[in-house]
């Protein structure tokens, strides 16, 4: 299992573009968390991880489970940085 | 007769020609299949149908240099194929008993999430899911999706619209736009010109987009 955590810089949190490209990208995971505080959301579910109301400042904790959990990896923390 | 309507801008400049009203879509609840079988053989063809075309769109943005308008179409594509919407929408086939019906109740509870975020900005984005629950009812009752790129001068008016009514327009094919609604982070406001500074987002507004040629609402 692969852990990343990240501080959400962005204004406007977590908003439904970077929510979608980490979705596109978990999609093809065994499994992928997004988890803030105590809340957790599936990250292969857009509207799951917009609930959650994420906001500039708060700890991010994403868990990628699978085979392909590597390949991704690098891609997610360039989202992570360019649009979080 | 003059009407005059008092607006705030969303963007400086003026604008005058033929004003088009963009008119709400019809009912395809009315179009209901026969049993709740059928409804969910026309969902399935629907929503790939739907998928089909938002593709293409983002093929076609791509093609044409417009990256902006491809996010926008990503990002559709990934709601409309999130287990939230589209299974959920199949399921809900069963207790509503029509697929029209079914999409407007997911998307209903869908748009809760964006009504309850704090963020103005998150807030504006219930368009986005509007527009992916009117593709999916256009592709249901038959419906072509409409152009708006109706001609350069051309006013349109409508409550709000959605990110793929939008896209595209340009002072060459589009006046400017009016809405009745919407804030100054709708698709309306930041979309058909995005390069432009964005008006503050705490501000209360009718927005009103214009481009450098004429507009007053």
């Amino acid at each position: 299992m692969i852990t990343i955590t990240h501080t959400v810089a962005s204004a406007v949190g977590l908003h439904a573009r970077p929510a979608g490209q980490l979705a596109r990208l978990a999609r093809g995971l065994d499994c992928a968390t997004l988890s803030v505080g105590e809340r957790t959301a599936d990250m292969k579910r857009v509207f799951e991880m917009l609930n959650l109301g994420v906001r500039q400042g708060d700890l991010l904790t994403i868990s990628l489970t699978g085979p392909t959990a590597g390949e991704i990896e690098q891609p997610l923390k360039e989202i992570l940085e360019a649009e979080l | 007769m003059t009407t005059a309507f008092e607006g705030r801008l969303a963007s400086p400049g003026m604008a005058e020609g033929r004003l088009h009203v963009v008119l709400p879509r019809v009912d395809a609840s009315m179009l209901a299949g026969a049993t709740t079988e059928d409804e969910r053989d026309r969902l399935t063809a629907a929503l790939a149908e739907a998928e089909r075309q938002l593709i293409a769109d983002t093929e076609q943005a791509l093609s044409a240099d417009d990256h902006e308008a491809a996010e926008v179409f990503e990002a559709h594509l990934v709601m409309l194929t999130d287990p939230d919407f589209g299974d959920a929408a199949l399921e809900a086939v069963n207790a509503s008993g029509s697929a029209a019906g079914a999409v407007a109740d997911v998307a209903g509870r869908l748009a809760s999430v964006f009504e309850n975020a704090e963020s103005e900005y998150l807030q504006a984005r219930i368009t986005d899911l509007h527009d992916i629950r009117d593709r999916v009812l256009d592709a249901l009752s038959g419906r072509e999706r409409e152009g708006l790129a109706l001609g350069p001068g051309v006013i349109l008016a409508a409550e709000d619209f959605t990110p793929s009514m939008t896209v595209g327009l340009t002072a060459a094919t589009c006046g400017g736009i009016v809405t009745t609604g919407g804030s100054y982070t709708s698709h309306a406001s930041i979309s058909p010109a995005t390069k432009e500074s964005r008006p503050s987002p705490t501000a209360r507004y009718r927005p009103c987009r214009t481009w450098p040629i004429a507009a007053r609402c």
